[in-house]
């Protein structure tokens, strides 16, 4: 079954807990504007995760994966970071123990900055083990395939 | 060993007090809590040689006897160690300062909503990345090692911050997006001022989460201290004062203050927390700071009342306060001088602005600081035994020509006094020549006596006299020897005055009035034959006023006005 919201829509397979999720402006930005951010695990996704994941990547087991697409303000688009165009397609070669918002024994990751549709994300994948990373990467290799990503409205 | 990760140590929203006071009445908590922790623990060298145990448990010290777990999370809070994967605060590794080290740049935020740290508000977190000298390949977002500005380690040993240091290869994405390539997490910032607030740091508002990240701490982070709300009140590190140069240090009698790029907060318990910064900063600093006589601030900088300039008060010396303007720098007054010059009305008065601050007289006995107000220079001068009182306008211009408190008038011991008649004030003043004083009106201008021919003039009535007020102030005689004199208005008028003391050293000092003065005068005065007077008129059996003079007499008819010069 696809899920879909906030522009962004994913076909899960079978193993798979996904989440779309609007994060709220900050309070304190008067002119801060919701954005979404999905989640993607194959281990099921706790209510006070973090947004980078925290509360999720010490769950997961050496098979396990989960993933982060986070949308940032359209503006960013048009910056360096997000310079790339288009998703990318995660390779096993691309993981490292190194690349984690918070390192976790065993585990690997790997962050992409890019712009697709005038929107610009950052996806972000833990592997719960590097040594399996073979299996794991295609694992979410397949589930990136069925992302959709609507055109940004302006 | 086996153990359960503790909940953090409470971030204890405090009303006020520094860490320094809060620590104290711990202390002996801190020496019982020991005992404890040696039973507890396997990690008692761990525990005796940190530097923290007691200020950790002095946020926390209920929590560590109720509640299981390793004394180092007990003492240091979750996720402080280097096998937690997190990445280590800044202020941990770089000199106790809450910012990016140099060579580091800012490249992403999150937050924890209703943070303690933060008073309840949220708890920002700022990545600061290493600086890359090369590129990043392949794709990546870092790069190599070999071009970072640091090198992958965890926090010190002995600290309750032991995480990671340039490790994790992760970036939030918000901030400074013009750069692509950087290297890893070097360290984290706390702040309770939104990032995208503080424009160094070239941060967007999108909005980044992670709660599980609210606990963590390390010693001399914000903890919603006096000075911490303050801070977050002015702005934080998007404001004036700019990001942190310091942690929280103590200060003198238990207070405490932080420094800033801009300026200073400090915080006692009886004052507060208030900012210094600009030159207002630099004079207290100058003036020996907290530590010095002006003692804590007890406002933050405001506007004067004229709105030309600032100030900011402070608690020592019975009372302080430095007074900035653009034209005259900052200057600190206290004590009685404050007192007088508030009394006239502070920067709305006829003193205005300090042009120095309080500065020790040069007879070594006073003190005096100098003012510019809306009529030119003022002083206010203090010595024990005449107290405070303040000079300006034309008497501050005829005391400060005869040499101020250097001079022959010395120190003022009354202010400004209005005369009986209404047209003038006068001064009176205490110095090497004994009672002085200056008077004043439209019509005579300011002039001074003392010495001598003051103490004859007192006794001819002083101003409400029948000599009246000076028209000149004392010069030399003509004719030498010595000798000098004060004209005074007398009958005459204020441009033709009528009265004149002379003084000589062989007369002494007398006077000489009316029809008398003007046939002396005629002769040379003290110049001529008849030379100084010698004695005050007299009046004869007949009526008539006799002037004795070194040379001779003058005789004065009251009826007709004709005076006789007679020589010896």
């Amino acid at each position: 079954m696809k899920v879909r919201a906030l522009g962004i829509a994913l076909e899960p397979a079978a193993g798979w807990e996904v989440r779309i999720r609007t994060r709220p402006a900050d309070p304190a930005a008067p002119d801060g504007q919701p954005r979404a951010v999905l989640h993607a695990a194959t281990v099921a996704l706790p209510d006070d995760r973090g947004d980078f994941g925290s509360g999720v990547t010490p769950l997961l087991g050496p098979d396990d994966v989960f993933l982060t697409l986070f949308e940032y303000e359209p503006a960013a688009a048009s910056t360096a970071l997000f310079a790339t165009l288009g998703r990318p397609t995660p390779v096993p070669p691309d993981f490292s123990p190194r690349q984690l918002q918070r390192t976790v024994a065993g585990q690997s990751g790997r962050q992409w900055f890019f712009r697709e549709g005038g929107r610009a994300f950052c996806l972000y994948v833990v592997l719960g083990s590097h040594a399996r990373r073979a299996t794991s990467v295609r694992r979410a290799a397949d589930l990136l395939a069925t992302l959709d990503l609507d055109p940004g409205t302006g | 060993m086996t153990t359960t990760a503790l909940p953090p140590a409470p971030a204890v929203a405090s009303p006020a007090g520094p860490r320094a006071a809060r620590r104290q009445g711990v202390v002996g908590l801190v020496d019982r809590l020991s005992a404890v922790l040696d039973a507890r623990t396997s990690r008692r060298g761990f525990l005796a040689r940190s530097a923290v145990v007691g200020s950790a448990l002095a946020v926390g010290p209920v929590d560590f006897l109720l509640k299981p777990g390793t004394a180092y999370a007990a003492v240091c809070g979750s996720d402080a160690t280097c096998d937690s994967g997190y990445t280590v605060f800044c202020v941990t590794i770089n000199g106790g300062v809450n910012r990016c080290p140099p060579n580091a740049l800012v490249g992403g935020w999150w937050k924890a909503d209703n943070s303690g740290f933060c008073c309840g508000s949220a708890r920002y977190y700022i990545d600061c990345h290493s600086y890359c000298s090369c590129g990043c390949g392949g794709g990546s977002a870092f790069c190599g090692e070999s071009c970072r500005s640091c090198s992958c380690g965890c926090g010190p040993r002995d600290s309750c911050d032991q995480r990671k240091v340039c490790c994790n290869e992760f970036r939030y994405g918000q901030c400074m997006q013009h750069v692509s390539c950087t290297g890893p997490v070097w360290c984290r910032v706390v702040s309770c001022t939104p990032p995208w607030k503080v424009p160094a740091w070239e941060c967007t508002t999108t909005s980044a989460t992670d709660p599980r990240t609210g606990s963590h701490t390390a010693p001399g982070l914000p903890y919603c201290s006096g000075i911490d709300q303050l801070y977050a009140s002015l702005g934080g590190p998007g404001s004036f004062l700019g990001e942190a140069t310091t942690g929280e240090r103590p200060g003198a009698g238990g207070g405490a203050y932080n420094n800033f790029d801009g300026g200073s907060i400090l915080w006692s318990g009886a004052t507060g927390a208030h900012e210094l910064h600009g030159a207002i900063l630099g004079a207290y600093r100058a003036l020996g700071a907290e530590s010095g006589g002006l003692g804590y601030p007890t406002t933050s900088e405001l506007r004067t009342a004229d709105g030309r300039g600032a100030y900011n008060d402070f608690s020592g010396s019975g009372g302080a306060t430095i007074l900035w303007r653009s034209d005259l720098g900052a200057h600190a007054v206290w004590g009685a001088i404050r007192g007088q010059w508030l009394a006239l009305g502070g920067v709305l008065g006829p003193l205005g602005y300090p042009a120095t601050s309080e500065t020790a007289a040069p007879d070594g006995t006073g003190r005096y600081n100098d003012f510019v107000g809306p009529g030119g220079p003022g002083s206010v001068c203090f010595r024990a035994d005449v107290g405070a009182h303040a000079v300006w306008g034309a008497v501050h211009g005829e005391w400060s020509r005869l040499g101020g408190l250097a001079g022959p008038l010395g120190y003022p011991t009354s202010s400004e006094v209005g005369s009986t008649d209404g047209k003038g004030v006068y001064e009176t003043f205490s110095g090497p020549a004994g009672a002085g004083s200056v008077h004043w009106s439209p019509a005579t201008g300011a002039h001074s006596l003392f010495g001598a021919i003051r103490g004859r003039w007192v006794e001819l009535g002083g101003e409400d006299g029948p000599i009246g007020r000076p028209v000149t102030s004392e010069g030399d005689a003509p004719g030498g020897r010595g000798g000098r004199f004060n004209d005074f208005v007398g009958p005459g008028t204020a441009t033709s005055p009528g009265a004149t003391i002379t003084w000589s050293p062989a007369t002494g000092a007398h006077s000489v009035r009316g029809p008398v003065r003007t046939a002396w005068l005629g002769v040379d005065g003290s110049a001529g034959r008849l030379g100084y007077p010698t004695v005050e008129p007299v009046r004869l059996p007949t009526g008539r006023l006799r002037s004795d003079f070194e040379g001779g007499t003058i005789v004065l008819d009251p009826a007709t006005g004709q005076t006789t010069i007679t020589y010896t």
